[in-house]
């Protein structure tokens, strides 16, 4: 199962629909694009990466293959910039 | 040996500089005159030392070898370098950015932050043909108390001996040239201090309007700029920060905020001519003629600093 938790260190700001994240550990900062930003948002309320995406289709009324592989793809890079728990 | 000391504040911080090399500390002295403001009587916080001696120019600071030199040019910009490096440590109350800013009209500020090599200082050159006012070349200070922008006009650092400014620009700088000698080669640069009219009141204050991303692209013709989010905006500015390690906390709130005011573009930049043009056509003012051998002196420099 992986991670959905948000690391509780990470500054955050939300500036119009996106995110910007800044790693103290590192210094180094994150953007995230408006897709990408409620993904990170749903993370609060969603226990997993099918969850989030259900919720995002039902919303955007898209098709869930795509979401899903979205949702997927953005797990991926935040686990890879070690932003999740 | 005879030794000569000068105290000067830099955004109100109190140096003192000792050196026995008359000629480093008449050049020292010219160079920082926009810069630089006499001492306040406050006893200096950091001292540095330029001494000569039978091979080296030895550079201090409070008492603790930073460099050594053979030759006398690379010396101003090497002190300047600890000095900056200690404005960073020591005055939290600015946020300090590397970028270039130039100033139009109702202190209304264009930020153009960058690494070195995206064009910055370029772009802030060919700018003041436009009748925009110099504020920076290399350090942008952000007031934390309004997010306004200093002045920090250091001497712009400039690639060759051609004129890079128009007449009427160039009367209210001074140029100094000089060599760099680099094992067998030499190269010709200038530094342009600001004079008279360019030079601001040390608490001057402008507003940041724009913030504009140079970055120079040689394989393309012309130049265009792109609207980009506030957010990708605060991401740039944050990746050209000096200092911010000082606030973690709040540093990106403060950037956040200072994307929130301005708008915010990315400009690539193929042609100087037009990328002075779009910026002016941006910021609402009305069109200058300049000179495009003055345009094309700057963008022959082979270094885009």
């Amino acid at each position: 199962m992986q991670s959905l938790k948000k690391r509780p260190d990470l500054l955050i700001e939300e500036i119009e629909d996106e995110v910007v994240i800044y790693d103290p550990r590192t210094h180094r900062v994150h953007h995230l694009n408006p897709m990408a930003s409620i993904i990170w948002e749903l993370f609060d309320v969603c226990s997993s990466p099918k969850e989030i995406a259900k919720e995002i289709v039902d919303v955007l009324k898209t098709g869930s293959s795509t979401v899903e592989k979205d949702v997927q793809e953005t797990l991926k890079q935040l686990q890879k910039k070690r932003l999740l728990e | 040996m005879s030794l000569l000391t000068t105290h000067f504040e830099i955004l109100s911080f109190p140096f003192e500089l000792t050196t026995n090399d008359k000629k480093f500390f008449t050049e020292f002295s010219e160079l920082n005159s926009a810069l630089a403001s006499p001492a306040n009587g406050r006893l200096p916080q950091i001292r540095y030392s330029v001494i000569k001696n039978t091979k080296y120019f030895c550079i201090r600071e409070n008492g603790k070898l930073r460099n050594r030199w053979v030759h006398r040019w690379p010396l101003y910009l090497s002190v300047m370098m600890c000095v900056r490096d200690s404005l960073y440590q020591h005055l939290k109350e600015y946020l300090f950015l590397h970028s270039g800013a130039v100033a139009k009209g109702n202190n209304k500020a264009v930020l153009l932050p960058g690494p070195s090599g995206s064009g910055k200082s370029t772009l802030t050159l060919g700018l003041l043909n436009y009748g925009y006012q110099y504020l920076t070349d290399e350090v942008v200070v952000i007031s934390l108390s309004d997010l306004r922008v200093l002045p920090f006009q250091r001497p712009i650092y400039i690639y060759g001996w051609q004129s890079t400014v128009s007449d009427d620009v160039g009367k209210h700088f001074k140029f100094y040239r000089f060599k760099e000698r680099y094992e067998n080669t030499v190269q010709p640069w200038q530094y342009a201090v600001p004079q008279r009219d360019a030079v601001l009141p040390k608490d001057s204050r402008c507003e940041v309007a724009w913030i504009i991303f140079p970055r120079y692209n040689e394989t393309q013709k012309g130049s265009c700029l792109r609207p980009i989010s506030k957010a990708e905006a605060a991401f740039k500015l944050i990746q050209n920060e000096w200092n911010m390690q000082c606030f973690s906390d709040y540093g990106l709130k403060l950037c956040a905020e200072l994307v929130k005011k301005a708008d915010c573009y990315q400009l690539l930049m193929g042609d100087l001519k037009e990328a002075c043009e779009l910026i002016e056509k941006l910021t609402g003012e009305a069109a200058v003629s300049v000179e495009p051998e003055i345009l094309n002196n700057i963008w022959k420099r082979k270094v885009l600093l």
